[in-house]
């Protein structure tokens, strides 16, 4: 298994913060030595800050049959990441501006998604989105600034890196 | 399509800032991992048994 990167990867993110979304952190147990190198290399030698969100941690947590299987769960995600960003209030002023530009694409989103999103419009150029889910993040809305792809023996999964940079949409 | 003139709702914010950042180690979170894989397997599986049994169960009720 490897993880294949573009030349410009890291000098996209470099200093700036990551979002993981709930599909990284699924793909990141499967394959823990090669998401540990790339998160290793991002943190240390990139400057970049790994960040998530309490509704991703909820989806990941949820369905765990045991107490202590959630605990476990729990910290697995939270040796990853560096911080949660908080989604306040305000958030919601951001997220019905992205529903105005999703339009009916919006209507099969999680609200998780939308929150990921909303992020991205809030902190615009600091802040990027790694995720597998690369359909609920049109590029008529958002900037696909780089990508990763992970090699398996059997597959190839691509991730997008996105922003919310409108000037590359003018 | 926005044009950066959207009002307060639109405007970038202060990210909150990390100083000291953890390194993963991945020796000690390899353990962890499988554990977890092996817990959304199983997951997954009691999952389809569930759905399973639902769509049984509503078969009998609409009197298939």
């Amino acid at each position: 298994m490897k993880i294949v990167l573009p030349v410009e990867f890291f000098l996209v993110i470099k200093d700036k913060h990551l979002i993981l979304d709930t599909s990284v952190f699924i793909d990141a147990f499967s394959h823990i030595k090669d998401f540990g190198v790339l998160f290793n290399q991002l943190k240390v030698q990139h400057n970049v800050t790994l960040v998530t969100t309490e509704h991703v941690l909820i989806e990941f947590l949820k369905g765990s049959t045991t107490e202590t299987r959630l605990d476990e769960k729990k910290a697995f995600f939270e040796k990853i990441i560096d911080a949660y960003l908080p989604c306040r209030p305000d958030l919601l002023k951001n997220l019905l501006e992205l529903l105005k530009l999703y339009k009916i694409d919006s209507k099969d989103l999680s609200l998780t998604d939308l929150y990921l999103g909303a992020l991205l419009v809030k902190y615009r150029k600091n802040i990027f989105l790694l995720t597998k889910d690369l359909t609920d993040f049109p590029t008529h809305i958002f900037n696909r600034a780089t990508y990763a792809t992970l090699l398996e023996a059997n597959s190839i999964r691509n991730y997008g890196v996105y922003n919310f940079d409108q000037s590359n949409k003018e | 399509m926005l044009n950066g003139n959207e009002g307060d709702a639109m405007k970038a914010y202060e990210l909150p800032r990390v100083s000291k950042k953890k390194k993963i180690d991945i020796k000690k979170l390899e353990f962890l991992s499988k554990k977890i894989k092996k817990y959304f397997e199983e997951e997954e599986e009691l999952i389809k048994k569930k759905r399973n049994e639902n769509s049984s169960s509503g078969r009998i009720l609409l009197g298939y």
